[in-house]
């Protein structure tokens, strides 16, 4: 056993973890963020996207230790204390672009990690496409999902 | 007052929140205490007998609490379900299936043997432990090995491996033949390709020995079925048997059937006295679970020197894999080929035969579309290059031959009644939506500067619904009736259970704006339960594009005759005969007098509450109602895709500029939910027709195992699709809902096929995924051609 200490949606988080334990089963079994998804571990699909010291990371391909002293973001970490949707959550349902949900915090975590880098409330199709290229959705076709970014990038950074 | 109606309301869904949070509560999500894991020992022949089994190292390993082989199971766990396939015509064969081969295993990934530890880490060590020998047998990788005499068998006892066969014949097909100015023939082949849910199968059981109740989790689209067959299997009482399928992360119809890892992890419950979980992992997922849609289908159009159809004649053989599935059998998808292949074409002669053939891999199983995809790329793709072949335009021909409003109800060739629909409105919108005689112009003048660009059409018409009625006629012995039951509090809130499952279609937004729009009350006061078989009337679950025909049917029906009480009985409040009150909308009111008048939530309080004693004589108290809907037979939407890409004969890349998809899924609930359903559909098209394919070698070995093996469509592949809607009503279903889970799906692959085609001039594409070598190959014979 491994101990680390991370800080996960702004808490310190102190574990014992065996070397051989992924991010994502520790962040779903031992923190408690289930919203974390599983959907291939071999980093393909993007279910089990987390926020990692400001960058995304695919925590099925990372092992726990490797997030000690890290600072991390779930998507539990996106809505307020109070439970009021961030602008990303609130855009992703006013335009109906989450079906069965599972990819959801994936691409939540993808948008807000892409969004927080451009500051742009104006972005183009083929940007959003392709930001987002890395996250599966099986059910949504995409469509409701680009123009998701697209209202949260204005609802950001839209000002007035 | 006006009140506003839900039913055709863009309402944001009631279930996003939980989802967006995170807090969705999925089979991995489930834990309970001294819950074991589980780890499957899986086959890694094709095709071989099983003739040592050595797992004792695998038993003294750390954390292991158990392990079991097929031996074991043998006796205690009954046989996978399987339904015959009893139509007069047909030869369905029934196969010995064990959730866990015993002595001969039958694909690569077959479960032989399962393993629960402490942790999932630990069952998956132990599997590295067991020592398997076999004895391989040649394997049936392929149809056409199958159909041989001579050959392997995957079941000895049935002497070949037909698993089924079926054929018809309708009007003067040699006639019309003969007769023919042109005669367009191919062997189309689709790739066999599968669901891919991004949430993987899973199920959780736990067994409660004192009070001999078995609980089950499973990642299902029908939890009630499933409670049936496990009651079957192993050999308990369904009324100890609680079956609850929770958040499931997509189904598209590989959900909507028995797996073995089912009753095996119930029975492991069972047998350890502990809860019991097993998650699929996605290798699993691509070997184990089942596949789909891998069709070899020779089809043949006759048409006139006009464009005219005069007949088609069709021979459809599938690759059923190994066993066939319940509760869909796997000979459903190619008899829906057969039968589909007319589509929404007035064709009057057709011939047909099926044969579903074993072979050594995974079932087949019915994913979103089934048939109707592989049908629609037959037909559409035939008349296309008929078209061609008599150099007129291709919207020319589907325009001529598509079944008029004036025809309907329509019968169809092959015996199906297709109810009214806007199949000349649809396609019309569509061929105009996509610009298509604009941009069949600019892509003949874009040819000089070698830019190839395509336009592509598909139209279809797609069996939905599937009352109980349908599943008798074609000898499937089981019913698909839906029951709704409707309570209402004293607080004049409701909540609604019913018996099929929602996992991503939105059923707790769309079926509370049914409830809510006829008993008047707003959307926030009504609750949807379903999943759970404890808490819900029996049911069978949602596939087939049923639920919100079927169940929504059956809500309507209930929330009609809850209403009805309410006016009787706040008529009774009210002083007045039933007859002297009218309904506005949640409020009861005399006729003439509407300051006279009495609220639902009102009627609810003194009705449920205060005043049991006091109801007019022969009124029940209470305020429930369970009703059924069960549709006669089946509801037909219909849609128009248009296609337009470009294609890189050099590269063999496809690039879909763009799509239009025009669609009547009879009245709409929440059309927001309906596009979102149809971006999806055309999503799947796309992955099956550009990427997607479950490659398998002349072993029958997989080849595809992971995502970087099976190409999924992304964001950056999927085009914009532009989406209108035509509502016909459905007459006989109440509220008018025709479906629309699968339709997104059935025409993409055809349009694309189609588009391909165009921008190469009109070559053959013979067979998708179309992946870079074939469209490589089909531009080099298009450039012989044209030389």
């Amino acid at each position: 056993m491994t101990e680390i200490r991370a800080r996960i949606n702004g808490k310190e988080v102190r574990a014992h973890v065996e070397p051989r334990t992924l991010a994502s089963d520790f962040l779903r079994h031992t923190v408690g963020t289930k919203g974390v998804h599983v959907g291939c571990e071999h980093g393909v699909c993007g279910a089990c996207t987390i926020v990692l010291d400001g960058t995304t990371a695919r925590s099925c391909l990372l092992f726990a230790v490797q997030l000690d002293g890290a600072e991390v973001m779930t998507v539990e970490g996106l809505a307020a204390r109070d439970g009021a949707l961030h602008p990303i959550q609130a855009a992703f349902r006013e335009c109906h672009a989450l079906q069965c949900g599972f990819c959801t915090p994936g691409f939540l975590m993808s948008v807000y990690a892409f969004l927080n880098e451009e500051k742009r409330a104006e972005l183009d199709e083929a940007e959003i496409r392709s930001a987002i290229s890395g996250n599966l959705c099986r059910c949504t076709g995409y469509k409701n999902i680009v123009q998701a970014v697209q209202r949260a990038a204005r609802s950001l950074y839209g000002g007035a | 007052m006006a009140v506003m109606k839900l039913m055709g309301a863009r309402v944001h869904r009631v279930e996003d929140p939980k989802f967006l949070c995170g807090r969705g509560e999925y089979l991995g999500d489930l834990t309970l205490p001294r819950m074991v894991e589980l780890a499957f020992i899986r086959s890694q022949h094709a095709h071989a007998r099983i003739v040592r089994f050595d797992v004792e190292k695998a038993r003294q390993a750390p954390g292991v609490l158990g392990v079991w082989t097929g031996r074991d199971t043998r006796e205690a766990v009954g046989l996978m379900p399987a339904p015959a396939n009893k139509a007069p015509a047909s030869v369905f064969k029934q196969s010995t299936w064990h959730p866990l081969a015993a002595d001969k295993v039958r694909y690569v990934g077959e479960a032989i043997g399962v393993i629960a530890a402490e942790s999932r880490y630990m069952a998956e060590d132990a599997v590295e432990l067991v020592d398997v020998q076999y004895q391989p047998l040649e394997p049936v990788a392929h149809v056409d090995e199958g159909s041989n005499g001579g050959g392997p068998l995957v079941h000895e006892e049935w002497g070949d491996n037909i698993l089924d066969h079926m054929a018809g014949t309708t009007g003067d097909v040699e006639g019309a033949f003969a007769g023919a100015a042109v005669r367009v023939r191919h062997r189309f082949i689709t790739g066999r390709h599968q669901a891919v849910p991004l949430e993987t199968r899973g199920v959780l059981a736990s067994y409660e020995s004192t009070r001999k109740q078995l609980r089950v989790w499973s990642s299902t689209q029908i939890p009630h079925v499933l409670r049936t067959q496990l009651a079957a299997m192993l050999g308990l009482p369904e009324h100890r048997i609680t079956v609850i399928a929770p958040d499931v992360g997509g189904g598209f119809g590989l959900k909507c059937l028995i797996f073995p890892e089912e009753p095996i992890t119930a029975w492991v419950s069972m047998r350890l006295g502990r809860p019991a979980r097993w998650l699929e992992d996605r290798l699993e997922s691509f070997t184990a679970s089942y596949h789909s849609k891998e069709e070899f289908v020779d089809a043949e159009l006759a048409v006139d020197s006009e464009g005219r159809i005069l007949g088609a004649r069709a021979g459809v053989v599938a690759d059923a894999g190994a066993y066939s599935t319940y509760m869909c059998p796997s000979t459903y998808e190619p008899i829906e080929v057969a039968q589909m292949i007319p589509g929404p074409y007035d064709v009057r002669n057709y011939a047909f035969t099926m044969h579903a053939v074993a072979t050594n891999k995974p079932p087949l199983s019915p994913y979103r579309g089934v048939g109707a995809e592989i049908a629609a790329y037959a037909i559409d793709h035939l008349i296309h290059l008929a078209a061609h072949r008599l150099g007129r335009d291709p919207v020319e021909l589907f325009r001529k031959n598509l079944i008029r409003d004036e025809q309907f109800p329509y019968t169809s060739v092959t015996g199906m009644r297709y109810e009214p629909g806007a199949y000349v409105q649809c396609f019309e919108r569509a061929v105009a939506l996509a610009r298509y005689d604009e941009s069949r112009r600019e892509h003949h003048a874009l040819r000089a500067r070698n830019i190839f660009r395509g336009m592509g059409i598909s139209s279809y018409t797609e069996p939905t619904g599937f009352g109980s009625k349908f599943w008798h006629e074609i000898g499937v012995p089981i019913s698909s009736y839906e029951a709704a039951h409707l309570r209402m509090d004293p607080g004049g809130h409701v909540v609604a259970a019913v018996g099929t499952h929602s996992h991503g279609q939105g059923q707790e937004t769309t079926f509370a704006q049914v409830v809510a729009d006829e008993l008047g009350v707003p959307l926030e006061d009504v609750s949807v339960i379903f999943g759970d078989t404890s808490k819900t009337p029996y049911g069978w679950g949602t596939w087939g594009s049923r639920s919100m025909v079927q169940a929504g049917g059956a809500l309507v029906v209930a929330s009609g005759r809850l209403r009805e009480k309410i006016i009787r009985l706040g008529a009774h409040l009210l002083e007045v005969s039933a007859d002297d009150v009218e309904w506005q909308d949640g409020i009861v009111a005399v006729r003439g007098a509407p300051s006279r008048r009495i609220s639902v939530r009102e009627v609810a309080r003194q009705a449920i509450y205060e005043g049991a004693a006091l109801l007019p004589e022969g009124e029940e108290p209470g305020l429930e109602v369970t009703a059924t809907y069960d549709l006669p037979g089946l509801m037909f939407p219909n849609a128009t895709h248009v296609a337009e890409v470009e294609v890189d004969p050099d590269t063999g890349s496809v690039r879909i500029l763009r799509y239009v998809v025009v669609k009547d899924c009879g009245r709409m609930v929440n059309p927001t939910i309906v596009e979102g359903q149809i971006h999806g559909g055309v999503a799947q098209g796309i992955g099956a027709v550009l990427f997607e394919e479950n490659t398998y070698d002349a072993k029958a070995q997989p080849l595809a195992m992971s995502f970087m093996d099976y190409l999924m469509p992304t964001a950056a592949d999927v085009p914009n699709m532009i989406v209108e809607h035509v509502e016909t009503p459905a007459a006989v279903v109440p509220g008018g809902f025709k479906g629309v889970g699968e339709g997104g799906v059935v025409s993409a692959p055809a349009a694309v096929v189609n588009a391909v085609s165009d921008a190469l001039g009109g070559v053959a594409i013979p067979r998708y995924p179309l992946t870079p070598e074939r469209v490589r190959a089909a531009a080099l014979q298009a450039r012989q051609h044209n030389r």
